[in-house]
């Protein structure tokens, strides 16, 4: 059932004033078109009538708005940002807009944000999910008929779509690659490690690394660049002789900490200590030693994910849910790009 | 999908459709034992007030949009941030819409904000000559805040940061440090903030006999941009060259910066550089970098208050324009040995306000 459909309509109207539906349409819209006379006729009815011209009641009939939202755990990650764009691209094709609402890794932040989406009738939602379990606002927004992607999050879950990059091997390219240059000690910095995506990068790099090289992790409380700037004077407080030759950070902010403080410390970029990041933000490449990075593909990660949506809401319920799972590539640069003898 | 409305919840709870509505809006007229009676269906039910619906009788939301021009620039993520927490505070959420520096997605975002009739709307138009549409928002009754952005118009706040007088700061800090050569890079100059940052650089260059400001004009204020604009000033001999160079914004300084240390030029020693708002990149950068500072987080702070305090007391606001004043953080960037990033952050800055 839907609210108000026994609404006055602009054909009670148009019946009313004994006129075509269209010049009840010009008097509301292009009025200088219309007759002095018919006009006013026009008006009469609807104020006859009571009848509202309203975009929210067009969008009662129609059921849904021409609008999808993106919830993101951090706006100020470029990483989300990048995922933004994509989303769009993908959604403007289709003549829909992305809003993009910012749940900073907060539980109830995220489920006042679905509250007042569903309460908006958006056409559906990508979300990275700080909240996942089976009673989540989340849940219950799915049960009631809105599609949901999930981004940057591997499902499994019947009832939904999904797209993520493959972190595990994420974190084995970065090893194999430290590998090949030489390193036989290599620090882990990243934290905290309850963030799946920190764990699985480290897991890859102790697989890679296994039996070849030794992994001290560095424990960091968040993933920024004053985190990495810590961690950084942590390892280059270390015995020369003991000390790390290079560092794979959980994430490029880490990286750009690392890379300005071992600078300041007068180490050098990557004949002291090589470094490689992980996503390959914009800023990864403009740093002025230009940082390795484990680079996931953003945009296509937003683009896919708002095509899969896009796909259900059209569906009729015929969707077949996917579960799209990208591989991420290492890309190298100055940072890592120096040989050593192992 | 069929919707359960209001009418199913108030006869499964055995209430009048009143109390339904009470239980909803005014839950303290409702004894808590029927209250939780009606919560129970509500929930058993799965029902969703229609928030649509509900705007068609109080024409009000609890939503209120910021329309930016990038959402990948750190500065209009750090605006979001200090916008979504007064927002949320008065119990209301903020919703991010990036028009990209295109007019026709922003006409786009406007049109579906119009439709549902946001509480309020904080923006930065991609293009000053733009306002007419801006105008029929205004006028249904949705107040707007222009954001970084002095608007001098009657009808609506603005907040902005004073980019002239930031764009003298940069100047003047480079005559200081006696450079004489200068480059501007920045575009287009369609965007304000362009304009008016390269004004007040000129104004110092005119004060100044004997020094000079040339343009390197840019499609966009992104990092890649910056790139291609060393590319074309590393193209010029020594001696011709630019010994400094004043980038619009952070995101062009970071590719400049990228590209003097490609061509094997040295910064600050060969080419000084300043770019403008200071995000937190900019202080991470290898070379850290002189900037103009500015309150982002007070700048959305401030517009969104302004926006609140308008949308709640029918039509008696004063409307005001509040311009915040830059800084400069002086880093390693113009001057060999300054504060290294975690330095000197732009203290408390003061606001003047125009009636």
């Amino acid at each position: 059932m839907i609210p108000f459909s026994a609404a006055i309509s602009i054909r009670d109207v148009a019946r009313h004033a004994r006129v075509s539906i269209s010049t009840v349409s010009n008097v509301l819209n292009h009025p200088e078109l219309v007759a002095e006379q018919t006009r006013t006729r026009v008006q009469e009815a609807i104020t006859a009538l009571g009848f509202v011209r309203n975009d929210s009641a067009r969008q009662l009939r129609a059921g849904r708005s021409r609008q999808i939202a993106l919830v993101v755990l951090d706006v100020t990650n470029p990483f989300f940002t990048d995922v933004v764009r994509g989303a769009e691209d993908a959604a403007e094709e289709r003549g829909v807009t992305v809003v993009v609402c910012n749940s900073s890794s907060r539980v109830d932040r995220e489920r006042r944000h679905l509250d007042l989406l569903e309460e908006q009738r958006v056409r559906g939602v990508l979300i990275t999910p700080v909240d996942d379990t089976p009673t989540s606002r989340l849940e219950k927004l799915i049960e009631r008929g809105t599609p949901v992607v999930l981004v940057d999050r591997g499902s499994g879950w019947p009832n939904r779509c999904s797209v993520a990059v493959d972190d595990l091997y994420g974190g084995r390219l970065a090893g194999d690659h430290l590998l090949a240059q030489g390193h036989r000690r290599i620090a882990f910095a990243g934290g905290p490690m309850s963030v799946r995506q920190v764990a699985e990068r480290h897991s890859g790099l102790l697989g890679s690394t296994a039996g070849v090289a030794e992994v001290v992790a560095i424990a960091t409380p968040t993933l920024s660049v004053a985190a990495g700037r810590a961690a950084a004077g942590l390892i280059a407080d270390l015995d020369p002789q003991q000390r790390p030759t290079a560092v794979f950070c959980a994430n490029d902010l880490l990286a750009l900490g690392v890379l300005q403080e071992m600078t300041r410390r007068g180490l050098h970029v990557p004949r002291d200590i090589a470094i490689v990041g992980y996503d390959d933000i914009e800023f990864a490449a403009a740093a002025a030693v230009p940082l390795s990075s484990v680079r996931q593909p953003r945009e296509q990660l937003g683009r896919t994910a708002a095509h899969l949506l896009l796909d259900e809401v059209g569906s009729d319920g015929k969707h077949e849910h996917r579960h799209v799972l990208f591989q991420p590539e290492l890309v190298v640069r100055a940072s890592s790009d120096f040989r050593r003898r192992p | 999908m069929a919707k359960t409305g209001i009418k199913e919840v108030a006869r499964r709870a055995g209430v009048s459709l009143g109390t339904v509505s009470n239980v909803l809006n005014r839950p303290d007229t409702v004894s808590p034992h029927t209250r939780k009676r009606v919560l129970e269906v509500i929930a058993e039910l799965g029902y969703v007030r229609n928030d649509s619906a509900r705007h068609l009788r109080a024409g009000r939301s609890r939503t209120v949009a910021i329309v930016v021009l990038d959402v990948s620039n750190p500065f209009f993520t750090d605006v979001v941030r200090g916008a979504e927490s007064v927002v949320e505070e008065a119990g209301g959420m903020l919703v991010v819409c990036n028009s990209g520096e295109n007019p026709s997605r922003e006409g786009r975002h406007l049109d579906l904000l119009e439709e549902q009739r946001v509480r309020g709307l904080l923006i930065t138009p991609v293009d000053s000559g733009r306002y007419e549409r801006l105008e029929r928002l205004v006028e249904r009754g949705i107040p707007v805040v222009l954001v970084d952005r002095g608007s001098g118009q009657a009808n609506r706040c603005s907040v902005a940061v004073d980019d002239v007088l930031g764009g003298r700061l940069a100047a003047a800090h480079l005559i200081e440090c006696g450079h004489r050569q200068i480059a501007f890079v920045g575009g287009p100059f369609a965007i304000k903030q362009v304009s008016d940052r390269h004004a007040g650089a000129a104004a110092v260059i005119a004060e100044n006999a004997g020094s000079s400001l040339q343009i390197v004009d840019t499609p966009s204020l992104s990092v890649p941009a910056g790139r291609e604009a060393a590319e074309k000033i590393c193209s010029e001999p020594a001696g011709v060259r630019p010994t400094a160079v004043f980038c619009a914004n952070d995101l062009l300084a970071l590719g400049v910066l990228q590209g003097l240390t490609a061509a094997g030029l040295r910064v600050p020693d060969d080419v000084a550089l300043v770019g403008y708002d200071d995000i937190d990149f900019a202080a991470a950068a290898a070379v850290p970098l002189t900037s103009v500072g500015q309150p982002r987080e007070l700048l959305g702070r401030t517009a969104a208050q302004l926006l609140l305090e308008e949308s709640e007391d029918d039509g008696r606001h004063g409307h005001r324009h509040v311009v915040f004043q830059p800084q400069l953080v002086i880093r390693q960037s113009t001057v060999s040995g300054a504060a290294t990033a975690s330095g000197r952050r732009p203290s408390q800055r003061q606001a003047h306000q125009r009636r």
